[in-house]
């Protein structure tokens, strides 16, 4: 590959620069606004300065049970993700490696199940929940969330799993392993990365759902993103709450992806087959 | 150590046959390549032994048991792939150590074990790598080493050598031949190199499109090839033929083309004749199974 010249690296930077920049406007607006006295928040001084208070966020977590919020997203998101990671993994295993003429057709039907609107199953969820007396509770969150995406991320999987040569599947097979520790010490951690990207996509879904959350929890359920909105009302929309609201349900997320990134790094299946 | 016997194994993918019922006797520490063109069935032969693929039909036998329906991992037998299939999470020694996991050995007993096929191939500098750090022929002889330390009853060798360049698959030809020396070992050894056939193998089994064309020595495959497709197949350049006709003369029968004439060979006599078309293929002669049962 040819070297980079400093000028095609100057304009690399320059359009990154530019990117990264409209999105983090939105960001720094939050984080702005969630720390402007309420005077401020619509009619800012000449200069855009403002003193910074942390008001929003005391009255946050002392008007409302906010920490119980994050909680029991916090409970939904980990309980899914795990759930989600480990059963998929299985699923995507499975589709990878069974030769079966129709195979092919179970996974598209696993891929179908994208193909309707999560809005066109709230109300057999709600009536399902309701009658198993699931309704408001972590556990009805945790079970529709591993079930939502479940096609995007075991097609995902999957593409990691057939990139795994199966010759080492079958060394481990003669070394004398069965399907089930093979699948653990050999497959599974060759597909790490895809396992991160898959964790990822479950964690960031199931931390900022919203439609779900709204019609299933109530009270003792809420997650943090309906937690928020509950600030929007007739009367009136306390946005520098809403704005500490939102910064805080941002940190969590940031902080899984950042983990993760270390999985996220492509060749660790390098060398092992020529 | 064990003998080998494969009594009529059939391999076929749904009506598609692709062995075709080969018998093949393989004695206790003999060297034996399967030798053919791509897509005769060595390979599925091969893995048909290591419990890869399922038997269509026929007895695969190991030390006179049948192991038709044993798992891999209960065939006493060691595999050598062709793309070395090293584990690339793990380094040399845990690749080792991995294989020989199973066994429920001592740590002391795993750490000789280890000591010993790492002194015999000299891999003991490159315990710590991982595989993605080694060269080809270093993870070739990795490989071997992952396979030696379980000191299985057969070692089964798939085309190891097809992914090294010339100079060192001379000198891991000479390796192997050399190991198998000191092991003693039942070899089954795939490839279809014929000069890695030639300088291995205590018996060659020529296969082509599913069948065993001939088993012999190198020396009787070479000098004495039992049809036209083994004669052309073995031997670089390959032997010259030419189309004769069987004629009378007063000294008895000779052969004769356009070019030459020249006496045909004593032991012909009497033994040639005509078959009305049809196949000039030996007919298949069916075995009792295993000799051991």
């Amino acid at each position: 590959m040819n070297k980079i010249s400093t000028r095609q690296a100057t304009l690399v930077y320059i359009v990154t620069g530019i990117i990264l920049i409209i999105f983090m406007i939105p960001i720094y607006l939050i984080l702005a606004s969630s720390l402007k006295p309420s005077a401020d928040m619509f009619s800012p001084s000449a200069d855009g300065l403002f003193t910074p208070t942390l008001q929003h966020y005391v009255d946050l977590f002392t008007l409302r049970p906010f920490h119980w919020n994050i909680i029991n997203s916090l409970v939904v998101t980990l309980g899914s993700t795990l759930f989600s990671v480990t059963v998929r993994s299985l699923g995507a295993f499975a589709l990878s490696r069974i030769r079966h003429p129709r195979i092919n057709d179970a996974a598209f039907w696993i891929l179908s199940m994208r193909m309707f609107p999560p809005i066109a199953v709230v109300v057999p969820y709600y009536i399902i929940f309701k009658s198993v007396g699931l309704l408001d509770t972590p556990l009805a969150l945790i079970i529709v969330y591993s079930t939502a995406n479940i096609p995007l991320t075991v097609w995902l999987m999957k593409g990691f799993f057939d990139e795994v040569p199966e010759a080492l599947e079958e060394a481990a097979q003669v070394d004398g392993y069965g399907i089930v520790e093979i699948f653990y010490r050999i497959t599974l951690p060759l597909a790490a990365p895809g396992l991160a990207v898959c964790a990822v996509f479950c964690f960031i879904f199931s931390w900022n759902e919203f439609l779900f959350a709204l019609m299933l929890t109530g009270s003792s359920a809420q997650t943090a993103t309906v937690a928020v909105m509950s600030f929007w009302s007739s009367d009136a929309v306390q946005w520098g709450r809403i704005m500490a609201g939102s910064f805080i349900i941002l940190i969590p997320g940031v902080i899984f992806v950042l983990t993760c990134q270390k999985w996220l790094v492509k060749g660790l299946t390098l060398g092992s087959v020529k | 150590m064990a003998s080998v016997s494969l009594s009529n194994v059939v391999k076929a993918f749904g009506a598609f046959k692709v062995v075709h019922g080969v018998d093949l006797d393989i004695a206790d520490g003999e060297f034996v390549v399967l030798l053919g063109p791509s897509g005769c069935g060595k390979t599925t032969t091969l893995r048909m032994v290591a419990g890869l693929e399922d038997v269509s039909g026929g007895e695969i036998c190991i030390a006179g048991e049948a192991i038709n329906d044993r798992p891999p991992k209960d065939r006493k037998i060691a595999m050598v792939f062709q793309n070395y299939a090293l584990y690339p999470h793990m380094t040399v020694r845990q690749n080792m150590e991995f294989a020989l996991k199973p066994q429920k050995l001592s740590k002391a007993e795993v750490d000789a074990k280890i000591a010993g096929v790492a002194g015999m191939l000299g891999l003991d500098a490159l315990l710590q790598r991982k595989p993605a750090q080694l060269s080809g022929g270093q993870r070739q002889r990795v490989a071997m080493g992952r396979a030696m330390v379980r000191t299985p009853e057969v070692f089964l060798f798939d085309e190891p050598l097809s992914n090294l360049d010339l100079k060192l698959r001379t000198q891991v030809r000479m390796e192997i031949a050399k190991l198998h020396k000191q092991l003693g070992t039942t070899v089954i050894y795939v490839t279809h190199d014929q000069v890695e056939a030639m300088t291995l193998a205590d018996k060659i089994v020529i296969m082509k499109d599913g069948y065993i064309e001939q088993i012999g020595s190198p020396e009787e495959v070479f000098a004495h090839p039992k049809n036209l497709f083994v004669a052309t197949f073995i031997g670089s350049p390959s032997m010259n033929l030419f189309r004769m006709t069987v004629e009378r003369s007063e000294k008895g029968p000779v052969l004769s083309s356009a070019a030459f004439t020249i006496a045909a060979p004593a032991d012909m006599n009497g033994k040639v004749h005509t078959r009305p078309g049809g196949d000039t293929r030996h007919p298949p002669q069916r075995r009792p199974p295993c000799p051991g049962r």
